[in-house]
């Protein structure tokens, strides 16, 4: 028998089924929607994140550290909801940080690293931890995230207002939009030559233990002369190269730090993002830790990968519901085309063409189920788009909450129809097991 | 040629066993025109059906053209079935919802029979029982005596070497009957298919050049 024929007539028997079919597609069509809204979901969130992160950490670069166990559990942060990890000798204890025993870089340390091949440059990742920042005009404070890059890196932030540093540049500040509002300003543009004040104030951790008293807290006059897009990085202001060294050793108390010592992490500059695995081997070599924007990025993901697998098991869950409608409906038509069974087979349809007839039946049910979940799954996609862009993703405009890739086409189809398929097993063999002389006698 | 060597059927009822054939013995050669008689219940069905390829025996042997056909497996029971045998069934059993020639293509669409060829056909086979204008109707809007029409139709449309018709005059008027018997007896010698008819009526039998007489499984001389 020609497949063409098998498909047109397993094709026309669906169609004879009518509202019955119908609606055993419709519970295959609420499966396929939630997985594909799950999965679009996710990659949705999956890639905001992901960008969000690839805006502030440059592609061909690498954070070393003097730690070699740095980088090997993946993302670095403190535990999230983990259990607490335990802190042994050498580790760094405060999440990103470097101070307290933490082994520091010496200058020696950083020529060798310079002297690998592809690296371009390397910068110390300065610890500024600043207590606030207000308008040099109001008293309120605000908390703030004092950051210095390598120029290389703030290339990569996308400003709404303002310029990036010009060389040499003393007490001027880049600061995020989300200041913006809260210092009262209508537009990122009457930010622009206003006047910050930023506290910092000395740690007392070697204080502590050399009994010196730590100096009194420092104000500091910054000009705003850039304002970045808003990105998840709410708190963050940039500052430039010499305010990051002065600060930094008034934080530490250290005149040595960033001309002697350079802190426990550092970022290296490759010059090319493919060369980036073998810098960071290069460097492992070395004894130190490395952490590539790759395997970031690849531990973000596996994250969002399994947010995707849970999410999607709700639809997995009306499928297998679903499946049972399938084989329900299909044992029906089973017994109410005994006779016709029975016609075929005097005719000479073998039992596998008859097997084959219900297969196919029941993965038409699958894929047109499919084929409709996925066209509702992406139409409510779009819906929860133009919902979120109007609330939660309103200043993200560039971003979408539910990205449909065209795999999802494929995989929805190919798991509905399989799904089905297998629900037709058990109707498709009552089939072709039914015997002529019993199936013509059959009223 | 067709040849049963002692085949028996029986049916087990629970308990009970019903002797449906006991021990036939036949030789039907290729292009007679045969009828079976006998009572209710005498193992007339059961008989075609095992000569059809339809059933197996439990006992004894059925070899048609050198194919035992109680050993064939299921797929070659089918291809014997699609091949060399036409069924003509008292209640017609034609599909009510394909339309007359579909219901006459329906054994090609087993075969690899391209659609046109199975239109072309179909076509012929009906014109020849005389429903050459009926092609697009369906069973319910055909006579009785069409309807069986169709039903030899697509009986001959594989071009079988053996017609089977299993009382195809029993839903019939005897006017009617008459001219399906004629039909039949017309393919007999014109395609020198084999026909065997059951059948009540001995004015039918005495049409055919053949008659066995079956009671209660047996053959009777
Ligand atoms: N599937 C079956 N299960 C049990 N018994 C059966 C079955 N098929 C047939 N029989 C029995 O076998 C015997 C022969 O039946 P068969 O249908 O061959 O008779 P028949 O000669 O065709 O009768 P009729 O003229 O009424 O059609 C009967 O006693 C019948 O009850
Ligand atoms: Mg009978």
């Amino acid at each position: 028998m020609n497949f063409s024929d098998l498909i047109l007539m397993a094709f026309s028997n669906l169609w004879r089924a009518g509202l019955r079919a119908w609606l055993t597609i419709f519970a295959v069509v609420i499966g396929g929607t939630l997985i594909a809204l799950m999965i679009s979901l996710g990659t949705g969130a999956n890639d905001f994140i992901l960008s969000q992160f690839r805006s502030f950490m440059p592609v061909n670069s690498l954070i070393v550290s003097t730690s070699p166990e740095f980088g090997k559990s993946g993302f670095q942060g403190p535990s999230l909801g983990g259990e607490p990890r335990e802190v042994k000798d050498g580790d760094s204890v405060l999440g990103f940080g470097h101070i307290g025993g933490q082994k520091s870089f010496t200058s020696k340390d950083i020529e060798t690293i310079r002297s690998i091949l592809h690296v371009q440059q390397v910068d110390p990742t300065y610890i500024l931890s600043a207590t606030s920042i207000r308008l040099n005009t109001s008293p309120t404070r605000y908390e703030v995230n004092l950051q210095c890059l390598p120029d290389y890196e703030l290339d990569i932030r996308r400003l709404t207002a303002g310029t990036r540093f010009a060389k040499d540049d003393v007490r001027k500040a880049i600061i995020s939009k989300q200041y913006c509002s809260v210092f009262g300003f209508d537009t990122a543009e009457e930010a622009i030559g206003k006047k910050v004040i930023i506290e910092v104030s000395q740690l007392n951790l070697f204080g502590i233990l050399s009994g010196a008293i730590p100096a009194k807290p420092r104000e500091i006059e910054f000009e705003i002369v850039g304002v970045t897009e808003r990105t998840m990085a709410s708190t963050e202001v940039i500052i430039t190269k010499n305010d990051a060294i002065e600060i930094g050793r008034f934080i530490f108390n250290n005149p040595e730090l960033y001309s002697e010592i350079w802190g426990s992490t550092l970022q290296v500059k490759v010059d090319n993002k493919a060369n980036i695995s073998k810098v960071a081997n290069d460097i492992q070599d070395l004894g130190f830790g490395t952490q590539t924007p790759e395997s970031i990025a690849a531990s973000i993901q596996s994250f969002f990968r399994v947010v995707q697998v849970i999410l999607s098991l709700f639809g997995a869950i009306a499928l297998l519901v679903a499946s049972f409608g399938i084989a329900n409906t299909l044992i029906m038509s089973v017994y109410e085309r005994t006779r016709e069974i029975g016609i075929m087979k005097a005719v000479g349809a073998t039992n596998s063409t008859i097997r084959w007839l219900f297969l196919l039946e029941a993965a038409l049910i699958g894929f047109i189920g499919g084929a409709l979940g996925v066209v509702a799954g992406w139409v409510l996609g779009r819906l929860a788009n133009v919902i979120a862009h109007m609330t939660i993703l309103k200043e993200y405009e560039a971003f979408n909450i539910s990205i449909f890739p065209w795999w999802l086409i494929p995989l929805v189809l190919i798991i509905s129809s399989i799904v089905a398929i297998i629900a037709g097993i058990i109707p498709a063999n009552r089939g072709a097991k039914l015997n002529p002389i019993d199936a013509l006698r059959y009223e | 040629m067709i040849e049963l060597i002692n085949v028996c059927k029986e049916y087990k009822m629970g308990e009970d066993t019903v002797h449906a054939l006991r021990g036939v013995n036949l030789v039907v050669n290729d292009g007679e025109f045969m009828a079976v008689v006998g009572s209710s219940g005498s193992g007339k069905s059961t008989l075609m059906h095992i000569i059809g390829g339809l059933d197996r025996p439990t006992d004894g042997r059925i070899v048609v053209d050198e194919d035992d056909l109680g050993a064939a497996s299921d797929m070659k029971l089918s291809k014997y079935r699609r091949e060399k045998v036409g069924f003509v069934f008292q209640s017609f059993n034609l599909q009510p919802s394909l339309t007359v020639l579909e219901n006459v293509a329906l054994p090609l669409v087993f075969t690899r029979e391209h659609r046109s060829e199975r239109k072309r056909r179909a076509e012929e086979v009906l014109e020849l029982v005389g429903l050459g204008d009926r092609l697009k109707h369906r069973p319910s809007e055909l006579s009785g005596g069409q309807r069986q029409r169709v039903s030899i139709a697509r009986a001959l449309i594989n071009n079988p070497k053996i017609i089977l018709a299993d009382e195809p005059t029993g839903n019939l008027d005897s006017k009617t009957s008459e001219k399906i018997v004629d039909l039949l007896k017309e393919i007999n010698s014109i395609r020198k298919a084999t026909v065997i008819i059951v059948t009540h009526d001995d004015k039918i039998a005495s049409q055919t050049k053949r008659i066995i007489h079956i009671s209660d499984g047996g053959l009777l001389n």
